[in-house]
C-alpha cells in the first residue's frame, strides 16, 4: 500500500483533480451504492426494478395516445418520438434535480469520512443511468411495434449519451455545491426543471414551433436530447447540437474544476 | 513514515440560520472576550479550534482530554480530513481509519454479507481484499446464518458486532477514535478486546478522545488537554492529568469565589460558554483578574517568576507561583478545604509589595471537613 499523503495547503486545482479522478477509482463503492439506491426503492416487490420500466411504459402509452390525438399525428410517428424524449428527459432532469440534493443527502458520510466528494456525484449519476437503461427498453419495444428503423446511426446516439452524461456530471457538481450553501436554490431549481420540460420539445415537435431557430438554439436541453433522439429515430443530428454540447462540456468543466478546488473544503461547513 | 502535523490550525464554524441575528446577539453577550465567537460583516461564526500547533509521530498513542465542547471531536474530524482548516495547514501521511460512527454506510435492507462488502468499500478496501477477509469477519461475529438475513432483523447488539468486526478488519496507519468502541455482550467482550488491541497494535498512530482517565492511562502514552479549542497542556499522561486537576481543583482557585469576584465571567458561565477554571487559565490570569480568596494579582507585578511564566503564557507555572505565595499575601482568605502543609515556607525570592502587611502567617481554618 502506498503512503497516502494529505496536505490541506495543496493548490485548489490539484485538489479538485485529485477529487474527481480519485472518485473514479472508487467505482466499486459508488457502483454498489448506486445500484443499492435503486434496489431499495423496489425492495420486497415481486417485479423489483422492472417497475421502473413498467411505469414508464404506462405513462408513455397513455400520454402518447392522448397527445397524438390532440396534435392529430400518426401514432407510429409520434409514440417513438415521445418515448425516447421522455426517457432522456428522465435522465437529464434526474441528474439536475438530484444534483441539487446530492451533497445535502450525503451529509452523514461527508461529516464522518473523508472520501472524494465526486463519489457522491458518480453514485447519483450512475443510479440515473441505471434507471435510464431500464426505461430505454420501453423505447425499443415501441420502435419494434411500430417498425421504426434503427440502423447503424444509432451508435451515434451512444456518443451523444456520453456527452449528455459528461454535461450532467458538472452540472450536478455545481448545483450540489450551490444548493448545499443556499438551501433556497433547490426549490428554485425544481421550478426551473418543471418549466424546462414544457419549453423543450419532448411532448411537442420542434417543427411545430413557427419560428423555431432562435427559440430552440438557445436551449441546451434541446441539443442534449437531439443528440440521442435524432440518431435513434433515423434523423440527422444538426452540427449545431454537437457543437453546443461539446462546447458546454469544455466550458462547464473549465468552470467546475476551480470551483470544486476552492469550495470542496468548505462544503462540509455548509451541511 | 506516518505522521500528522497541524500548523496554526484554526477551525471556524459559520452559522447559517434564519435566526442568526439572535444567535449572534447571544454569543456576543456571552463571549466575555473569550474569542470563541465573532461577527465579520454579515457572517457569524464559532471558533472550534484556535491556532493549534500539534504533531503526531510514529508510535504515538495520544489521549485527548477535556470538557465537552473543548474541541476534541472537532480536532479528530480535522485529523480525519473531514474538516479542512479555516486557516493554517494540516499535513498527514498514512492511511486513516476514523471510528466515529462504526455503523456508517450500513444498508438495513441488505444482508450481513452485503454490508461487510459495503462497509469495507467505504473504508477503502478493494473487492479482493474484502473477499479475502470476509470469512474471518463472519466467523468473528458469530452471527452464523443471520449473515444472510437483512440487517433490519438484527438486534442492536448484533449490529454492533458486525460493525465492530468490519471496522477492525482494516489495517490503517492511523486510528482515530471518539470514545472507545463499546461492545456490550459479556461473552463477546473478551474477544473484542483482544481484537481491538491487535487492531491498535498494528497502527502507528492512535488518537483517542475520552472522558475516562482509566482508559487513557491504560492505552495512551501521551495526552493533550484541550479547552475552548486550544491546547492547554500536552505531554505525558501524568503531566496532563496533573495539570487538569491542578486547575480544576486547586485550593487557590475556587470556582464560586472566582465567579463572585468576576460577575461578567459568571454571566458567561451561566450561558454555558466557559468553565470558570478554564476561563481563568485562558483569560483571567492574563487579564489580571483576581481568582478570589483575597488574592490580588497586582502583588505579582514585580515578581520575576510570575512575569516570566506570563511571558511564556505558561498558565501552569503562573498558577503554581500564585499557590506558593498566596498563603503569605495580605488579605488572603484560606479556602475551606485548605490545610496548612507542614513544610510551608515563605518563598524567599518573592518581594512583597508592602512590607508592612506582608508577613502575616496564615491561620488555618477551624473546620476540618477536607475533600480528598
Amino acid at each position: 500500500m502506498s503512503t497516502e499523503v494529505l496536505d490541506s495547503a495543496r493548490p485548489p486545482l490539484s485538489q479538485a483533480i485529485d477529487d474527481i479522478v480519485g472518485g473514479i477509482r472508487r467505482w466499486p463503492l459508488w457502483g454498489l451504492l448506486g445500484w443499492t439506491d435503486i434496489l431499495q426503492r423496489y425492495r420486497r416487490s415481486v417485479l423489483g426494478p422492472l417497475w421502473i420500466t413498467l411505469s414508464m411504459a404506462v405513462l408513455i402509452s397513455a400520454l402518447g395516445i392522448l397527445y397524438a390525438f390532440l396534435f392529430e399525428m400518426e401514432l407510429a410517428e409520434y409514440l417513438p418520438f415521445l418515448a425516447i424524449g421522455f426517457v432522456l428527459w428522465g435522465l437529464i432532469s434526474g441528474m439536475i434535480a438530484e444534483g441539487c440534493t446530492v451533497f445535502v443527502e450525503a451529509e452523514g458520510i461527508i461529516k464522518q469520512l473523508s472520501i472524494p466528494l465526486s463519489v457522491h456525484i458518480y453514485r447519483m449519476v450512475w443510479k440515473n443511468i441505471l434507471i435510464f437503461l431500464h426505461n430505454v427498453v420501453v423505447f425499443f419495444v415501441v420502435a419494434l411495434i411500430f417498425g421504426t428503423p434503427i440502423g447503424w446511426s444509432a451508435f451515434l446516439a451512444l456518443a451523444g449519451l456520453v456527452l449528455v452524461v459528461a454535461n450532467g456530471l458538472w452540472v450536478a457538481t455545481l448545483l450540489g455545491l450551490l444548493c448545499a450553501r443556499y438551501r433556497d436554490a433547490t426549490p428554485i431549481m425544481g421550478s426551473v426543471i418543471q418549466l424546462s420540460f414544457f419549453l423543450t420539445p419532448i411532448i411537442w415537435k420542434p417543427e411545430m414551433l413557427p419560428d423555431r431557430a432562435i427559440f430552440l438554439v438557445a436551449n441546451p436541453l434541446y441539443h442534449a436530447i437531439e443528440l440521442v433522439r435524432a440518431p435513434l429515430l433515423g434523423d440527422v443530428v444538426q452540427p449545431m447540437s454537437w457543437l453546443v454540447s461539446i462546447a458546454l462540456v469544455v466550458v462547464g468543466w473549465a468552470i467546475t474544476l476551480p470551483v470544486v478546488g476552492y469550495y470542496r473544503a468548505k462544503l462540509v461547513y455548509w451541511l | 513514515m506516518t505522521y500528522i502535523q497541524l500548523e496554526d490550525v484554526t477551525i471556524d464554524f459559520p452559522i447559517y440560520s434564519t435566526v442568526s441575528r439572535s444567535i449572534r446577539h447571544r454569543l456576543l453577550q456571552g463571549a466575555v472576550g473569550s474569542g470563541i465567537s465573532g461577527v465579520e460583516g454579515d457572517k457569524t461564526w464559532v471558533r472550534a479550534l484556535d491556532h493549534l500547533d500539534l504533531e503526531f509521530r510514529d508510535g504515538d498513542r495520544v489521549g485527548l482530554v477535556g470538557h465537552n465542547g473543548a474541541g476534541k471531536t472537532t480536532l479528530l474530524r480535522v485529523l480525519a480530513g473531514v474538516y479542512a482548516p479555516t486557516s493554517g495547514r494540516m499535513r498527514r501521511a498514512g492511511t486513516v481509519a476514523p471510528l466515529f460512527d462504526i455503523s456508517l454506510g450500513f444498508d438495513m435492507e441488505r444482508s450481513g454479507y452485503d454490508n461487510i462488502v459495503l462497509r469495507g468499500l467505504f473504508l477503502g478496501l478493494t473487492r479482493p481484499e474484502i473477499e479475502e477477509q470476509v470469512d474471518s469477519i463472519a466467523s468473528f461475529t458469530e452471527l452464523g446464518a443471520y449473515l444472510s438475513m437483512p440487517l433490519r432483523t438484527y438486534s442492536s447488539g448484533m449490529l454492533l458486532r458486525l460493525a465492530f468486526a468490519v471496522s477492525t478488519a482494516v489495517r490503517p496507519d492511523i486510528i482515530l477514535m471518539d470514545e472507545w468502541i463499546g461492545v456490550g455482550d459479556s461473552h463477546f467482550i473478551e474477544r473484542a478486546t483482544a481484537r481491538l488491541d491487535e487492531f491498535i497494535a498494528g497502527s502507528s498512530i492512535l488518537v483517542l478522545a475520552s472522558h475516562s482517565e482509566t482508559l487513557i492511562r491504560e492505552v495512551c502514552n501521551k495526552a493533550i488537554l484541550m479547552g475552548q479549542g486550544r491546547v492547554l497542556a500536552q505531554g505525558s499522561v501524568d503531566h496532563v492529568y496533573g495539570y487538569y486537576r491542578h486547575f480544576g481543583d486547586t485550593p487557590f482557585f475556587n470556582s464560586e469565589d472566582y465567579l463572585a469576584e468576576n460577575p461578567d465571567v459568571a454571566d458567561a458561565v451561566v450561558k454555558d460558554v466557559t468553565a470558570p477554571w478554564l476561563h481563568y487559565t485562558i483569560h483571567g490570569i492574563w487579564e489580571g483578574r483576581s481568582p478570589g480568596n483575597g488574592i490580588e494579582l497586582r502583588y505579582f507585578d514585580g515578581d520575576p517568576v510570575f512575569q516570566s511564566a506570563k511571558q511564556r503564557s505558561d498558565a501552569a507555572a503562573a498558577m503554581d507561583r500564585i499557590a506558593e505565595v498566596a498563603p503569605f499575601l495580605p488579605g488572603f482568605r484560606a479556602p475551606a478545604n485548605w490545610r496548612r502543609p507542614a513544610n510551608l515556607r515563605r518563598p524567599l525570592n518573592f518581594s512583597f509589595p508592602d512590607q508592612g502587611d506582608a508577613l502575616e502567617q496564615p491561620t488555618p481554618p477551624q473546620r476540618s471537613n477536607t475533600r480528598s
